[in-house]
């Protein structure tokens, strides 16, 4: 057993391996994807914490690539599921098929799907059926697929990003709560700021071409996210994150807006997610511990799709963001 | 670093804290206080110049100073307290880490030292919050100023203090008042069971009936009788000239529209009204003041302020019981009974009235008249003496009428025509006659006796 020096010497070291490890795989992204760096770091803080992300926003704005550049910077397995209306489970999933082998006899061979990778990038999402996108929830959740009696365990670090389009309806399926809840946090990107255009201009019409190097491996990634786990978490901010979350649950709140335009609140699984963010964001930050204003801070983003509105939030012309602002205000 | 350690390092700005918040204690308890006290004072001043000349329910000193004690003391023990208590370490440190905005790293140090953390982590933190509670100088704690956020909740609590305080002096008026009146009840005669039945049923009429009585009519009923309002707070002679003032100016107005309803002539007598204290209602006595008024409408201040205190003074004077009133200088009519019927008896009054009060009762039927009222002197010394008793009404002149019960009142007018001279004289010599042979009739029974 170490003694209480040396345990603080290699805290001490994780933290700064980290942090420089994150500012590496950060700045490696942003060579391709110019600005919008608060994303990208939400991205990151998501990733290793070991959830998955959903990114929402207009076509054009850089979703895809996000996803690519991400999946390039780490020397991981990619795929990439672009979903369509006919995109059947088992082409996610992989499937078993009859095969003639060497000899002249047949074999049933599993052939797997794009599931099976430490990075999956699923464009467009929402324009699978639901039944497509049930698919996805043993292996988002429990990192495996199950197929006929078969397990198959997903490869780790295990990492799910997906895209979707928030103004097209027409030949799309909102995704299910359950299916929602899975992910950790849900990014939506903005439009880049004004002086960020020259340079993507500059990057995609020039003809120059980037190349983006990996810089993290698995085992580097799989150490990172060790290391978050050990960030301590104080008795004041835990209370914190509940309150916050029992805030968006209307039989609990006190919130007269959340009562009135809530029908689901967040479940307990929005707690572990705005904890292991905000560990994230302090070790970042260089602290080995979680304070009250990273819980603020990772509370929106981790919140906000797990927040079924009723009707009368339409009427009022309210959303998700505008409630559970309040709620963080309120806290 | 252990709990104790820290501790040393928290103790000046917990030192600083402590000062800040008994500051700010004190501030609040000073705010608090004023408030308490005006609020207290305001509503014993609203109640006891507006709400008492209309309720007749007055606040008393006694525990008005009983109350103002009482929340000083509440506010003494709460300053007590206060003093002594000490603010807690990670009251402190939370403090100190809104003054810095340092991610909560002193209460996290504070609170991962008090569970005994000792992961690589929780040190790191530790140390992070030492640093960062080294770096802030106590003297950067601030405490703003209180504001008087519970004025209204202070006002409403001393207006319920008040409020209760009024009623309970009402009830001990009340009280008062009842015993009183049974004092009064026990010393009184039956003919004054009589004037207590007639303000009685005043009472129950009210207003509507005190408006109808005219002056003239009940002059004559000839029963004078007055009380001191011993319950009344409203003491005439307690009173200052600056109260006799405000007084005045209060009946004036209410005379003045008086007269503007066209009731001038709605003179309402004391004696109606004059009778046990606790009958008296608030709107009795000022109907009574107005009265007052007319009757002295045109003396000056000084004069009224004088006449004012006589009455007052004559209210004291018959404050332990009933007394005749003798204010207007004429004497009691009488009670002299009837004849026994046999000579040299005295009288029983089974005959009925005598003749002087029959013929007393006759001469009221002719309003106008003037009534000689014989006085009997004893026999053979000096003459009768007889002298006018009402004095003649003017012709054209409008009497109203007496309402004859409690129930529904009546007025009417009575439009007298001048009475002729040789009908004067037929009545004024049967009334003389009647006289001497009543002189005649007691001679001659004091002879034979």
């Amino acid at each position: 057993m170490s003694s209480p020096t040396e345990c603080l010497e290699k805290a001490k070291k994780q933290i700064d391996t980290f942090r420089e490890d994150f500012f590496v795989l950060k700045t490696q992204i942003q060579r391709c994807f110019i600005g919008q760096e608060e994303l990208v770091e939400d991205v990151l803080c998501a990733f290793f914490t070991g959830g998955h992300v959903l990114l929402e926003g207009v076509p054009g704005i850089g979703k895809t690539m996000l996803s690519k550049t991400l999946a390039q910077s780490m020397s991981l397995s990619y795929e990439r599921i672009q979903c369509t209306p006919d995109l059947m489970p088992s082409d996610i999933t992989g499937h078993k098929t009859l095969v003639e082998t060497d000899s002249g006899s047949h074999q049933l061979i599993f052939e797997q799907g794009p599931v099976i990778s430490n990075f999956i990038l699923i464009d467009e999402i929402n324009r699978a059926t639901p039944k497509t996108q049930s698919a996805l929830l043993e292996a988002m959740q429990e990192g495996q697929v199950t197929i006929g009696r078969e397990v198959f365990i997903l490869p780790k670090p295990n990492f799910f990003i997906a895209t979707q389009n928030p103004i097209e309806h027409e030949g799309t399926y909102p995704l299910p709560e359950a299916q929602l809840d899975r992910f950790l946090v849900k990014l939506k990107i903005q439009y880049p700021e004004p002086s960020d255009y020259h340079q993507i201009l500059e990057l995609t019409t020039s003809g120059k071409t980037i190349d983006v190097e990996p810089v993290l491996n698995a085992e580097k990634v799989l150490e990172m996210r060790q290391t978050v786990t050990h960030i301590e978490v104080p008795k004041s901010a835990v209370e914190n994150v509940v309150k916050i979350v029992r805030a968006t649950q209307p039989q609990s709140s006190s919130i007269e807006s959340v009562r009135e335009n809530v029908i689901l609140g967040a479940s307990p699984r929005a707690v572990q997610s705005i904890v292991m963010l905000a560990k994230v964001k302090a070790l970042i930050d260089g602290r080995s511990s979680v304070s009250l204003k990273d819980i603020k801070d990772v509370s929106l983003i981790a919140l906000r799709h797990r927040l079924i509105l009723a009707f009368a939030a339409a009427a009022n012309q309210t959303d998700s963001d505008r409630i559970i602002n309040e709620i963080i205000s309120g806290v | 670093m252990d709990v104790l350690e820290f501790h040393k390092k928290l103790l000046p700005a917990q030192r600083r804290l402590s000062q800040l918040r008994f500051r700010y204690v004190l501030i609040d308890i000073l705010n608090s206080t004023v408030v308490i006290i005006i609020s207290i004072c305001l509503f014993v001043i609203i109640n006891n110049y507006i709400l008492t000349p209309i309720t007749g329910l007055q606040i008393s000193r006694f525990w008005t100073s009983i109350l103002i004690l009482a929340v000083l003391s509440v506010i003494g023990v709460w300053l007590i307290c206060k003093s002594f208590y000490k603010v807690k370490y990670i009251y402190v440190a939370k403090e100190l880490d809104k003054v810095s905005n340092n991610h909560n790293m002193i209460s996290t140090a504070f609170e991962y030292i008090e569970s005994g953390r000792d992961s690589g982590f929780a040190q790191i933190a530790i140390f992070q919050g030492i640093d960062k509670l080294n770096a802030i100088s106590p003297e950067t704690l601030k405490q703003p100023l209180p504001a008087v956020k519970k004025l209204i909740f202070l006002i409403v609590c001393a207006a319920i203090f008040a409020s209760f305080m009024s009623i309970r002096s009402g009830f001990q008026q009340s009280a008062a008042n009842q015993v009183q009146k049974g004092i009064e009840g026990f010393n009184v005669s039956k003919s004054i069971d009589m004037s207590g039945y007639f303000e009685r049923g005043i009472e129950k009429t009210m207003p509507e009936l005190v408006n109808l009585f005219p002056s003239v009519g009940t002059q004559a009923t000839g029963q004078f009788w007055a009380s001191n309002a011993s319950g009344q707070t409203t003491s005439g002679s307690s009173r200052s000239s600056v109260t006799l003032r405000k007084e005045r100016k209060f009946y004036q107005a209410k005379q003045g529209d008086a007269v503007q309803s066209g009731n001038k002539n709605k003179m309402i007598s004391k004696t109606a009204f004059t009778g046990s204290g606790s009958a008296i209602t608030p709107l009795v006595e000022t109907a009574i003041k107005i009265d007052f008024l007319n009757i002295n409408a045109g003396l000056d201040e000084d004069q009224l302020n004088a006449k004012i205190k006589e009455k007052d003074k004559l209210k004291d004077f018959a404050s332990s019981s009933r007394r005749p009133f003798t204010d207007d200088h004429r004497a009691a009519p009488g009670r002299e009974l009837g004849r026994s019927g046999k000579k040299g008896k005295p009288d029983n009054g089974r005959g009925g009235l005598g003749s002087i009060k029959k013929s007393r009762s006759t001469a009221a039927l002719f309003p106008g008249q003037m009534m000689t009222v014989h006085v009997p002197s004893r026999p053979g010394k000096g003459k009768s003496k007889s002298f006018e008793s009402n004095s003649p009404l003017q012709s054209q002149q409008n009497v109203k009428g007496i309402p004859l019960s409690s129930g529904n009142s009546r007025e009417s007018s009575i439009n007298i025509d001048p009475i002729k001279q040789s009908l004067k004289k037929i009545t004024k010599l049967y009334f003389e006659e009647l006289n001497e042979q009543s002189n005649r009739m007691l001679r001659e029974g004091q002879e034979t006796n």
